[in-house]
């Protein structure tokens, strides 16, 4: 399986926050999800591989190119889409488009016509008149109209309605049936990305916990929850986190398995969701 | 080539769909030679993950329920008449050792077992 | 960078109109009231000097257009090229569109005429070229905050020499020297004969002056994180 990415010790440091090693691979012609709590780091690893910031050390290679050397040539192939997308707020779709046509070898512009049919948008309006959902189709039909192969995109959903949400998702996996595209994605909306990611990178305090298939996560991981403090939190293998109150103890642990066997009928041990993988791993306590 | 998703069944999602396409092969729904979709698009109309499609498509594929060919999909593999009695007979097997379980954990016996059994037969048409 | 010159037009273009419109006024009072070819001269550079990387930089920070650029298939390098070559080309405009108005204009006090010669566009360029060159490299680094760092600096070098000054007291003394050489080389440079020497002597200056600007902008935008 090539990399449509490749990550490799990352770091960047700011005045109260750093990342910290960062490693992993976005393998392509699949979506990976990036998540984490706010502030975790996702943006500045988004904008690292943009490098619109600029590293302290590691290595980035997209499409195996490194990303500072072959800067021209990685980024016209990349279609990137900001949180909010900023543009000057007087122009026409259209105008923006033809401004930034040029600088994409690959730009069709009967493509972008059609994209913006297809996303109900108008090339004659102006963008102070479009809605937060309909800039961010905008930027996607941009990103789509130069035949990106990679899509990279900073919390797309953050602010969409769900009718928003359910179309922008619907767009990726339509994407991604060409197995040569691959789209990267920060969210911290995790029921977005259990429904269309096909890998997951969890990133907390500027470190990531892990980088793996969802499925392969969401049926190892889970959580056990005891009612009558019968059960320790060190009694549960693959413990990272839990949350004890007097009655109750939940635990998250990343061995579902080992989990039901040690701990059998008198606890409920049911699979995590995304969401509360990342509450227990950045609220959960970790030791007795 | 039908297929549906339940997210809060306990099975796996791959096993899902292994289960619901082994059924319709050995029903004869699903023909020898006939195409399934890609895996991507199955992907996308069920809106699950790629890699979920392509397990269960590798897992159909090596208990020889159907074969892949590079660069033009999958099909229904060639059904063996042996084999495929041998497959129906487990697939009933797996649910009466369901059954067999079930019936000693609640302290049912052989007997009330069998008996439940040919009614249900009789009942069913 | 042809094709980011055109972007940029094309994002800016309506901008363009209006801020020509607005500076028109300015001009019609100047060319009303200034009976000093000089002066008006001067004045002219000094406002396009000012008023254009100002003028640019509040519109890309407005907009934040800057990450957008970043992100398009094009070098850090070639961004500062355009931002200087479009800088350029508007003050260019700017002065020639002064000069244009005052000529144009039936109560115009001087004779545009006398200012239209090589030796004086050349120090009007060299003129834009100094002010603008100062300001860039703070708006290129911190966007419009540049612009609040550049003018408190300009304020407290202006404290400093003011203190200096006291402190120095009355009577010759280094900063007046200073003061009086840069009056007179001012002096010297708008009243000297335009011998050819003179000419490629300010052509060089104009090269150098906006060589440097670029250069140290160059070297902060590649630091710039956006």
């Amino acid at each position: 399986m090539d990399n449509a990415i490749e990550i490799l010790g990352l770091r960047k440091a700011y005045k109260r926050f750093a990342l910290d090693d960062v490693t992993f691979n976005v393998p392509q012609g699949y979506v990976m999800g990036l998540i984490g709590p706010n502030g975790a780091g996702k943006t500045t690893v988004i904008k690292l591989i943009m490098n619109l910031i600029r590293r302290n050390a590691g290595e980035v290679r997209v499409f195996g190119l490194d990303n500072l050397r072959h800067e021209r040539e990685v980024k016209a192939r990349i279609g990137f889409v900001y949180d909010v997308p900023r543009f000057p707020e007087d122009l026409r779709l259209g105008q923006i488009a033809s401004a930034l046509a040029p600088f994409y070898p690959k730009w069709d512009g009967g493509r972008f016509l059609a994209l913006l049919d297809e996303f109900e948008l108008s090339s004659r309006t102006v963008i102070k008149k479009l809605s937060h959902g309909m800039k961010m189709k905008f930027a996607l039909a941009l990103a789509l109209a130069h035949d990106a192969d990679l899509i990279l995109m900073d919390e797309p959903t953050a602010g969409l309605d769900p009718v928003f949400r359910f179309e922008l998702l619907e767009k990726l996996r339509a994407f991604i049936q060409d197995e040569r595209k691959t789209v990267l994605f920060s969210s911290h909306i995790t029921s977005d990305l259990e429904r269309v990611a096909d890998f997951i990178t969890f990133i907390h305090k500027g470190r990531i916990v892990f980088s793996a298939g969802k499925d392969a996560i969401l049926e190892s991981w889970g959580v056990v929850r005891a009612s009558d403090g019968s059960v320790r939190p060190d009694d549960i293998p693959g413990l990272r986190g839990y949350k004890q109150s007097e009655f109750s103890l939940e635990a998250l642990t990343s061995d579902i398995a080992a989990a039901r066997k040690r701990l059998g009928g008198s606890t409920a041990c049911d699979k995590a969701s995304l969401e509360d993988i990342m509450f227990f791993v950045s609220r959960g306590e970790t030791h007795a | 080539m039908k297929i549906v998703i339940s997210n809060s069944s306990p099975d796996p999602i791959y096993e899902q769909i292994t289960r619901q396409v082994k059924a319709q092969i050995i029903s004869a729904d699903l023909r020898e030679g006939d195409p399934l979709p890609s895996i991507r698009k199955l992907a996308q109309d069920l809106q699950i993950s790629v890699i979920t499609t392509k397990r269960a498509y590798e897992e159909l594929e090596k208990e020889g329920f159907i074969d892949t060919v590079e660069g033009k999909g999958s099909f229904v593999a060639m059904q063996n008449k042996e084999l495929l009695r041998e497959k129906k007979m487990k697939l009933v097997e797996d649910k009466l050792s369901g059954a067999v379980d079930e019936a000693k954990l609640l302290g049912i016996g052989l007997a009330e077992l069998k008996e439940m059994l040919v009614l249900l037969y009789k009942e069913r048409g | 960078m042809l094709k980011l010159l055109r972007m940029e037009y094309l994002l800016n273009r309506r901008q363009i109109l209006i801020v020509l419109a607005i500076f028109s006024v300015y001009f019609l009072y100047m060319a009303y009231r200034i009976d000093s070819p000089r002066v008006f001269l001067v004045s002219l550079c000094l406002m396009m000097g000012l008023a254009v990387p100002f003028g640019f930089v509040g519109r890309e920070d407005k907009f934040k257009t800057a990450a957008l650029v970043c992100s398009l298939p094009v070098r850090r390098t070639t961004i500062v090229l355009a931002k200087y070559a479009i800088s350029g080309m508007a003050m260019g405009l700017g002065l020639a569109y002064g000069l244009l108005l005052a000529a144009a204009l039936p109560f115009t006090k001087i004779s545009v005429v006398e200012i239209l010669t090589v030796k004086s566009i050349l120090i009007a360029l060299l003129l834009v070229s100094v002010l603008s060159g100062f300001i860039h490299p703070f708006t290129i680094r911190f966007g419009l905050a540049g612009i609040i760092i550049f003018l408190v600096s300009s304020q407290l070098l202006g404290i400093v020499a003011l203190v200096l000054a006291q402190f120095l007291g009355r009577g010759p003394n280094p900063l007046r020297s200073a003061i009086a050489a840069v009056e007179k080389g001012l002096r010297t440079m708008l009243y000297h004969e335009a011998t050819p020497g003179f000419l490629v002597l300010l052509a060089a200056a104009i090269i150098t002056v906006n060589a440097a600007s670029f250069l140290v902008s160059r070297a902060l935008y590649a630091r710039r994180d956006l």
